[in-house]
């Protein structure tokens, strides 16, 4: 994967880490630029009609894709090479997803985590160096948006 | 029934080094007795037959030792043992067995030290991560204490976060002279996971991925994880510049706490920095390993011992032979590294992969039904044992049958034995939406029966550029 040199964007990222805005999931569409700023990514949004692709490129390579339909972020995704920051990812649906994905006996058979309520859907799968997932909330999610679209 | 709790109580044979039977033979708590494949002679060799690397339960004809390479110095193997874990894990509250868990020991010595050394079982054969990783907690305070701590250019400690898909280790970088079979590794550095003092607190970038702290050995179901995967290092090039962090992430830890994302250099030679890959730190035999076990018949088994061999075509026990060769995404790929392609029902599932550290097949197919009871939640219980074919391509267009008897989960899991082929776990719960569209994990069941090569990348691995699967 390509690597992108952010010098400077250590400092950044920890400046900001302890007073950011909540984003991700369920936030404005704006929150994406703070996403951006907090990963040192670079953001290149893509307008599809019904919803824009905001596409993050982080410095180590990996994606992260935000989907935003009538000003609200419905979908998430990332294609990485470490696990992704999901408590900036699914905002304030991070408890939700943890407390489903860490069930009791888990630890017996582990498993990729998913999350399937009636609201929030959650995929997580890969291995260390090949993270890939899918979040969103079906709420949200535009009407006739293909959810195969979902990188 | 007697469970297996050591490795050396279960090993029938030590090591298969010798050439003039090159296999690893297995008794069962049943008396049965099965017979790894064993890989093709090196090409150290010229004149000798090639031993095939088929499923077989039948000794496996393999060609006598050449004798500039007497059995005896043979010293790239060691065993491996598929039994119910470690003690932690069957004493005690919560108590289970583990299943399709590939097993071997190591030994840490205190650098420089032939005696402050500590022979570590139970740790899991990991192809599908990268590094050595030891709970804290199953290493000997006295050992522990003689681990020097790695250090930053702030001249303090440095911490490491390395992120499975279900969870995180956290703990602190300590360097060690490091054992596995016949090889050895100088102050190689390995993780102490959950270790003490600063290193008890696990930084939020860390933790932030969700999913379970995997701070004991009974949770994780072993004493630790030596990752032999296809990257060299656990985080190569993105962890080298200033805040920087991949599959791993490296932190300042002064008695503060840890903090500030450090940069660390991907090398596997001393003075190491990152975590390296233990294979690609070797000083030879480097390029690559093996994994040879047996087949174990549909109705599992209790136990298996195999072997694993370290490099491919560097010693007269570890050529390809006729083994198909699949390279696999590299480093620069976008999806990330070390993916083959799986064709299955006519889809092609793009992030495909073999991993000896899962401990099933995890792939969707919805015309198969799913197990009732609540702790197989996901488990496949087809009504009858079903031959499945997927096909598993690699970049290079090599195909190869990936097929397998998928067996019911219910009826396997009633034995009680560590040995459990053909599981298989349906890891999509939704029902409109195939959640695991373009994946399947060929996880420890597709290595039985098997010689399963993997090879690092960019290293020249039977003349083969790695990363790539073969079997």
């Amino acid at each position: 994967m390509r690597v992108f040199h952010f010098a400077s964007a250590g400092f950044l990222t920890f400046f900001l880490s302890s007073a950011n805005a909540q984003a991700g999931l369920g936030e404005a569409a704006g929150t994406v630029t703070t996403d951006g700023l907090y990963f040192s990514a670079s953001v290149v949004p893509t307008a599809y009609g019904t919803y824009t692709d905001y596409v993050l490129t982080l410095p180590n390579g990996g994606t992260v894709d935000e989907y935003a339909s009538g000003g609200v972020v419905f979908a998430v995704s990332w294609q990485t090479p470490g696990r992704p920051d999901l408590v900036h990812l699914l905002g304030s649906y991070f408890t939700d997803f943890q407390s489903e994905a860490t069930p009791p006996g888990r630890g017996v058979r582990r498993a990729p985590p998913t999350v399937d309520e009636s609201d929030l859907v959650v995929v997580s799968r890969g291995h260390p160096g090949a993270f890939s997932g899918q979040a969103f909330l079906r709420s949200l999610v535009p009407a006739g948006f293909p959810l195969s679209d979902l990188k | 029934m007697a469970l297996c709790f050591a490795v050396a109580a279960c090993n029938q044979r030590g090591g298969g080094g010798n050439t003039s039977s090159g296999t690893s033979s297995t008794t069962t708590i049943s008396g049965t007795t099965t017979t790894a494949p064993s890989p093709a002679t090196g090409a150290v060799t010229t004149t000798s037959s090639t031993a095939t690397a088929s499923a077989t339960t039948t000794s496996s004809s393999v060609p006598t030792g050449n004798a500039e390479t007497p059995a005896a110095s043979l010293t790239n193997v060691a065993t491996i043992s598929v039994d119910a874990g470690p003690a932690a894990l069957t004493t005690g509250p919560n108590a289970y067995i583990a299943t399709n868990t590939p097993y071997v020991s190591v030994t840490l010595c205190a650098p420089g030290s032939p005696t402050n050394c500590q022979t570590i079982d139970h740790v899991l054969v990991d192809t599908g991560s990268v590094g050595l990783r030891i709970f804290a907690s199953a290493i000997d305070a006295s050992l522990l204490a003689a681990l020097p701590l790695e250090t930053d250019t702030n001249s303090n400690p440095v911490g490491s976060c390395y992120g499975f898909v279900d969870g995180y280790m956290f703990g602190s970088v300590r360097q060690a002279d490091f054992q596995v079979g016949g090889e050895k590794v100088a102050n190689m550095p390995l993780m102490a996971i959950a270790d003490a003092g600063v290193f008890s607190t696990v930084p939020t970038s860390c933790s932030s991925g969700g999913g379970s702290n995997l701070t004991g050995v009974k949770s994780f179901g072993a004493n630790g994880v030596i990752g032999i995967g296809v990257m060299p290092t656990d985080c190569g090039s993105a962890c080298t510049f200033p805040g920087g962090y991949g599959a791993a992430t490296y932190y300042d830890c002064p008695s503060t706490g840890c903090g500030a994302v450090v940069p660390r250099r991907a090398s596997t030679t001393a003075p190491f920095q990152q975590l390296p890959n233990p294979v690609a730190a070797m000083s030879v035999d480097n390029n690559g390993s093996i994994i040879s076990l047996p087949a174990a018949p549909n109705g599992g088994q209790a136990t298996m011992t195999g072997t694993l061999y370290f490099g491919i075509g560097t010693q007269s026990n570890n050529g390809l032979g006729s083994a198909a060769v699949l390279t696999t995404t590299t480093s620069l790929s976008p999806q990330g590294v070390g993916f083959l392609t799986a064709i299955y029902n006519g889809v092609s599932l793009n992030k495909s992969f073999l991993d000896s550290g899962s401990n099933s097949y995890f792939f969707v197919d919805s015309t198969i039904p799913t197990c009732a009871q609540s702790q197989l939640e996901g488990d496949y219980c087809p009504i009858s044992s079903e031959l499945l074919s997927p096909t598993l391509q690699g970049q290079d267009d090599v195909s190869a049958s990936a097929a397998f008897t998928l067996n019911n989960a219910q009826m396997l899991a009633s034995n009680r034995y560590a040995v459990l082929p053909g599981i298989g776990v349906n890891p999509s719960l939704i029902g409109t939406l195939n959640a695991y569209p373009h994946s399947f994990d060929f996880g420890l069941p597709f290595f039985y029966g098997r010689n399963v090569y993997t090879a690092i990348e960019g290293r020249n691995a039977g003349g083969v550029i790695g990363p790539y699967f073969a079997y």
